[in-house]
């Protein structure tokens, strides 16, 4: 390696290293923005990949007096955007300013879903063993429900329903635990 | 297609929405529903939020069986310690193994993060019938001392486990909580029907649950008496019939594995209803006030 170009290879390193660490801190909260856009999972992580791409060819342009969430959720707003264009169903679902409603509510709401959401490990806790593991299998282990549906001898219809039911008890828990604190 | 609010068309579209399998018609009729009732509007983030949630956050749900090599030496040998205190905050889905020997790993099986003696000290809760923490301890002892802070939930088994090796093998130990509340420890001899129970006073009584409190146990082969103690101080002496050598091998913390079939007999299930902050494993006696030291320091303040 030639003395000039060590500097440059190092100086792309450290940027990148500091893209990384910034990207990653902020990733959950981004793929939470765009998810109140494309709640779909493997869309929203998607559309999240595509932003990350973007944030990264900007990061020159990166101010970093200024916090980066916001930052890198209005990357993620326009990609998300650009993925919606493309897609007849989801631009019929968030068409008519009702993204940017939704997007500007949710910030309304944090608070809110901060408050409700803390219980939120607790509540998982008390599920119902068989209820816990097919909630693990849909969200940590990413199983589909085709897959679920096969691991317990269901129908995926039934699993897709066993699946709302135990997100309805979820949320259920969650407001009876807010509740007393609000009062 | 219309969309009314609350009703089961919208939780359905709202589910398929998330799941990603929502028809046009109903991601047409949701966005005319959520733009002129900020009722619907507000549930529908809230459901999405939830989902969202559990999606990104693997921390909630994680049950991953987590292998821990201990640093330092791999042996454990008389005069060593074994510490394994449960995963601090700066290394969530870590569990830290610290001292100047170690059992050389440590898996923790289900088990919950909860808060342990003070806010921000993170405990092991084991709640149902697989949690566990397996670890193995190779080597041949004289002595042997336990030290747990436990917060017991419920004595739900009649026998509920604190540390027991696995199955019921020559020299090995059984220390457990019984429903009543007794401490004890069994010292399994060479032939089948031989070994020695060495039971406490029922201690770990009703006004005891829920709280944190401080158990040790001490075999000492060379004196060979056995001593119970709960908060530090002892609360049973025994003397011991079996001698050294005790082995452990392949044991658990808060479960126990029978090495029987698939369908063991319910006196043969003994996991603990308890939240478990530290465990220590010394390959030695100690003595009283060693026992007495970690309660002192280690109280916490509004418990006691």
């Amino acid at each position: 390696m030639s003395a000039d170009s060590t500097p440059r290879f190092d100086d792309s390193s450290a940027a990148q290293q500091r893209f990384l660490s910034l990207f990653l801190r902020s990733e959950r909260e981004i793929f939470r923005y765009v998810a109140t856009l494309v709640p779909n999972v493997t869309d929203a992580e998607d559309i999240v990949q595509q932003a990350a791409l973007a944030l990264w060819e900007k990061f020159d342009a990166y101010d970093p007096a200024q916090p980066f969430t916001p930052w890198a959720c209005r990357f993620a707003l326009n990609k998300a955007r650009q993925w919606i264009e493309r897609r007849q169903r989801w631009q019929a679902l968030l068409e008519h300013g009702l993204a940017e409603e939704l997007a500007r509510r949710r910030q309304e709401l944090q608070p809110e879903f901060e408050l409700r959401l803390k219980h939120l490990e607790g509540c998982l806790r008390k599920l119902p063993q068989g209820q816990r593991s097919r909630v693990e299998g849909y969200y940590y282990e990413r199983a589909g429900i085709e897959k679920l549906a096969e691991r317990s001898g269901r129908t995926p219809a039934a699993t897709y329903k066993m699946l709302q039911r135990i997100r309805q008890s979820l949320q259920q828990c969650l407001e009876s635990r807010a509740k007393p604190e609000a009062a | 297609m219309t969309l009314s609010f609350p009703s089961p068309e919208f939780d359905n579209a709202v589910a398929a929405v998330c799941h990603g399998s929502a028809t046009e018609a109903e991601m047409r009729a949701l966005n005319a529903l959520l733009r002129s009732d900020p009722s619907a509007r507000d549930e529908y983030l809230i459901r999405v939020e939830l989902h969202t949630r559990l999606a990104s956050d693997p921390d909630l749900l994680a049950q991953p069986v987590e292998a821990v090599s201990g640093a330092g030496v791999p042996d454990f040998n008389p005069g060593d310690r074994c510490r394994i205190a449960s995963s601090e905050p700066e290394t969530p889905r870590r569990k830290k193994a610290q001292g100047r020997a170690l059992v050389p790993e440590a898996t923790i099986i289900g088990c919950q993060r909860v808060e342990g003696r003070w806010p921000e000290k993170q405990a092991l809760e084991f709640q149902t019938v697989n949690d566990r923490v397996r670890l193995g301890v190779p080597g041949n002892f004289d002595s042997l001392t336990l030290l747990a802070w436990v917060r017991v939930k419920g004595l739900d088994r009649q026998f509920n486990s604190l540390f027991m090796c696995d199955g019921f093998e020559p020299g090995t130990i059984h220390w457990l909580i019984r429903n009543d509340g007794v401490l004890s420890l069994t010292v399994k001899g060479a032939g089948p029907r031989s070994f020695q129970i060495m039971a406490s006073p029922p201690v770990l009584t009703l006004d005891k649950f829920g709280m944190w409190t401080h158990l040790a146990v001490v075999l000492d082969g060379k004196a060979m008496q056995l001593v119970h103690y709960m908060n530090g101080y002892s609360v049973a002496r025994h003397k011991v019939r079996l001698g050294p050598p005790y082995r452990l091998g392949s044991a658990e913390l808060g479960n126990w594995n029978a090495r029987v079939g698939p369908n063991p007999t319910p006196s043969l299930i003994r996991n603990l209803g308890a939240s478990l902050d530290e465990f220590e494993l010394f390959s030695r006696a100690l003595s009283d006030a060693e026992v007495l030291k970690p309660f002192t320091e280690g109280k916490p303040e509004a418990d006691m």
